[in-house]
């Protein structure tokens, strides 16, 4: 175990990897990266010194082409070797878009091996747009819930939720921009929680407590502002920032950690200012965590960061009766897809569908009318201020 | 007849309304042409979501409080209870009985209208579900609209009802839960209907009318249609979701949500809001600033589309009815849309209904005595009374101008 590099970041497909090429230059010296693709040209132009490449043989250094199964398939044939890459790290942050066939199909299979090791995994995965196809969302939906159930914490980017961000005349490639700067900050955001010279130390083990066993609830977002009164509002920041697409009415959290980066004139009472705006809205009454750090290079801005987690039950909660989902899963690895597979994707879902969470969907000409409608119609709102 | 007259003794008449809100329990009896307020309970509604029971135990604490309350204040244990059906479990479609009019001269005799009528009844409710109430159309003769058959002549006679039914372990449930208190059911009653008692007003009725009642999870309708029900139905939206989409735009809790849109958001999107802000303050985090803008819009569009998945409701029915598509027009419905419930108060909601359905709109309160009781959220309970009424057997000595009474406790 090197103490010098206790987190590994693992980009997976090609969104992943070339995400973590993109920042590897620029991470702290905590962070050691990993690029797992099949693609061996996008692999390639990746940067990521450290890489693997899936399905030498079945894909013949091609992408999986949207097919999770192909992605798992080529992911389960190189246990082996990802195995031993993975071996060592205390803390595994993997990088996926779950559209695609490797992001969608290997990195459920990397969270198991990495759990397996011993490792924490923590997983930032992106869905794809709405207006990507009925077929990549479910495929990736399906995704989310075997990684769910592999990491120990699941952070979703939801492309939808960016499209309130972007203006409206902003071109796809604008969007898909936005996103890699999201899962970029969440990077930084993670990496930062245990760089050297802080001044409050969070340690990896901090991370361990605070999810204990693959399949927790979590929530994490970073947010950044400037001026007076900045670590509060970097809080709100966070809070309102699409890593965080749920209201308060989403649900509380029984375990928080916060990361306050300020300049020199950091005090105490900002951020207990911070945790307590936080506190209020996501809970962590049983374990709260706070790690601050002077950052002397931008001592104008604050960054706040948080990352709630609700551990799984210990014994699966007896899953609603599997009355047919209106939706209709589809390309589920498994036949049958097992209790906590549907106990999990339901979380998932009712997360957007806020004070609606937990009731039945209500279905009106196909529609779950529960969702806000403004989501649903894709209607951009007037920022904030 | 003794030489002493029995004083008659006026109904009392217990309601029970049980929304995804509120349970509220009413008693009243009406003396000198007016309802009385006897007795009075409200209980937040707990357990139940979007109309449907979730969690049995927890209603039933709240009903069983609301109960409790309103037998306090009237002084006596409530036996007998009207209670109110609404929500996605109930339906309703129409039913038809035709008859052929026997004998040479074709004269219709009672035997007849009531065979005719016994027809309709006899078409046996889709698997899983149990007749509540048959509400009666107007015959057909020959396709001619009669107000009564009897002694006419004609070859077809054609009576219709829209029937009300409930899905039947729910209606058992909920007839379990109140016989649980010793409660008699008198009957159930559609919400909607009760709530079009409280507030259209009989010319209404006669001319033409769509009733909505806006509840926090459900908005039911009615169509009165030439002074009679032509359908009802529900769309499982209500006030609640237009906080829940507050909730999420502005990521405040339900109670901020629903502060907020009690106090600013409006049915009408104003664009010209956009550099107005609201000051929010007495929040965990210090003040908050919200665009109002952002609040009408996330509001407008959720409320322009629960009015029209309504209008697509009352189109669908209509289309099974007149077997063609009807346009809502004022010809049709010359009184226009009600609103009602208690998310109507929602501002500019008549605005918005009149541009989505194309008919006059207009919010209505329920009218009585009490004046604490005059708020859309009560026009359900309230028309459950009157509409109960007219179900009371007719004391010993029926009141001269008993229906003069009706028409007058509830006009609006």
């Amino acid at each position: 175990m090197s103490p010098a590099a206790p987190i590994l970041l693992v980009g997976v497909g090609g969104a992943g990897s070339s995400l973590v090429g993109r920042l590897a230059g620029s991470l702290p010296g905590t962070v050691r990266c990993l690029a797992v693709d099949a693609d061996a040209a996008a692999l390639a132009a990746s940067g990521v010194a450290d890489q693997v490449q899936l399905g030498r043989s079945s894909l013949r250094g091609l992408g999986a082409g949207g097919e999770t199964r192909l992605g798992s398939d080529a992911a389960e044939a190189e246990t082996a070797e990802l195995r031993r890459r993975l071996a060592g790290a205390p803390v595994v942050v993997l990088v996926a878009g779950l559209g695609g066939g490797i992001g969608g199909g290997a990195t459920p299979v990397l969270a198991a091996l990495a759990a397996e090791a011993g490792a924490t995994v923590l997983a930032l995965a992106t869905l794809p747009f709405s207006h990507e196809g009925e077929r990549r969302l479910a495929s990736a939906r399906d995704a989310l819930v075997a990684l769910h159930r592999a990491a120990h914490g699941t952070v979703v980017l939801r492309n939808d939720a960016l499209l309130q961000l972007a203006p409206a005349s902003a071109p796809v490639s604008e969007l898909f921009a936005e996103t890699g700067r999201w899962i970029s900050a969440a990077i930084e955001a993670i990496s930062g929680f245990f760089a050297e010279g802080a001044l409050l130390p969070l340690d990896p083990g901090a991370l361990r407590s605070l999810l204990p066993a693959p399949g927790s609830r979590a929530a994490f977002s970073t947010g950044r502002a400037e001026g007076e009164g900045a670590v509060l509002a970097a809080a709100r920041a966070a809070l309102a920032s699409p890593l965080h697409p749920h209201g308060p009415e989403a649900g509380r959290h029984e375990h928080l950690l916060v990361q306050v980066v300020g300049g020199p004139g950091l005090t105490t009472g900002d951020c207990q200012a911070a945790v307590a705006a936080l506190r209020s809205e996501l809970g962590g009454d049983r374990i709260t965590l706070l790690g601050a750090r002077i950052d002397a290079a931008d001592p104008a801005s604050a960054r706040v960061s948080f990352l709630a987690a609700s551990p799984a039950p210990v014994a699966p909660a007896p899953a609603p009766a599997p009355s047919p989902s209106p939706r209709g899963r589809k390309g589920a690895r498994a036949a049958a897809p097992s209790p906590q597979q549907l106990f999990s994707f339901a979380q998932e879902e009712n997360l957007r569908r806020g004070l609606f969470g937990t009731s039945a969907p209500n279905l009106f000409n196909g529609e779950d009318v529960d969702v806000p409608t403004y989501l649903r119609k894709g209607i951009r709102l007037p920022s904030a201020d | 007849m003794s030489k002493r007259r029995t004083v008659p003794l006026p109904p009392r008449i217990a309601a029970v309304d049980i929304g995804t809100a509120k349970t509220v329990v009413l008693v009243g009896q009406v003396v000198d042409r007016s309802v009385r307020l006897l007795g009075f309970g409200e209980r937040r509604t707990e357990g139940v979501v979007k109309g449907v029971v979730e969690d049995l135990e927890r209603l039933t604490e709240c009903v069983h409080g609301a109960v409790a309350d309103a037998e306090a204040s009237a002084g006596f244990t409530l036996r007998n209870v009207y209670a109110s059906v609404n929500g996605p479990q109930v339906d309703g479609e129409r039913v038809k009985g035709i008859l052929t009019v026997p004998g040479r001269d074709r004269r219709v005799t009672v035997a007849d209208s009531l065979g005719a009528a016994a027809s309709a009844r006899r078409i046996e409710p889709p698997p899983g579900r149990m007749t509540l109430l048959y509400m009666a159309q107007p015959t057909l003769l020959d396709g001619r609209q009669v107000a009564n058959p009897v002694g006419m002549t004609g070859e077809r006679l054609e009576t219709s009802f829209w029937r009300v039914t409930h899905e039947e372990g729910s209606l058992r449930q909920r007839i379990g839960m109140l016989n649980g208190m010793s409660l008699e059911i008198n009957e159930f009653l559609l919400g909607s209907h009760a709530s079009a008692c409280a507030v259209a007003g009989e010319g209404d009725k006669r001319t033409g009318c769509l009733v909505l009642d806006l509840g926090a999870g459900t908005t039911s309708w009615i169509l009165h249609y030439r002074g009679h029900i032509l359908c009802a139905g529900c769309v499982p939206v209500g006030g609640e979701h237009v906080t829940n989409d507050l909730c999420s735009a502005l990521r405040v809790r339900r109670d901020v949500a629903e502060d907020i849109k009690l106090k600013f958001a409006s049915a009408v999107h104003h664009p010209d809001d956009a550099n107005k802000t609201i000051v929010k303050e007495g929040l965990p985090g210090g003040e908050l600033q919200f665009n109002r803008a952002t609040i009408n819009l996330v509001a407008s569009v959720r409320v322009r589309e629960l009015l029209e998945q309504v209008r697509q409701d009352v189109a669908g029915r209509l289309r099974q009815i007149f077997g063609r598509d009807v346009d809502l027009t004022p010809a049709f419905l010359p009184s226009g849309v009600i609103l009602t419930g208690g998310a109507s108060q929602l501002a500019e909601l008549p605005v918005a209904a009149g541009e989505v359905f194309g008919l006059p709109a207009r919010c209505a309160i329920p009218a009585t005595e009490a004046a604490q009781l005059r708020r859309p959220e009560y026009a359900c309970v309230l028309g459950l009374v009157a509409a109960a009424l007219v179900n009371e057997a007719p004391p010993r000595r029926r009141p001269a101008g008993f229906w003069d009474i009706l028409r007058n406790l509830f006009r609006s």
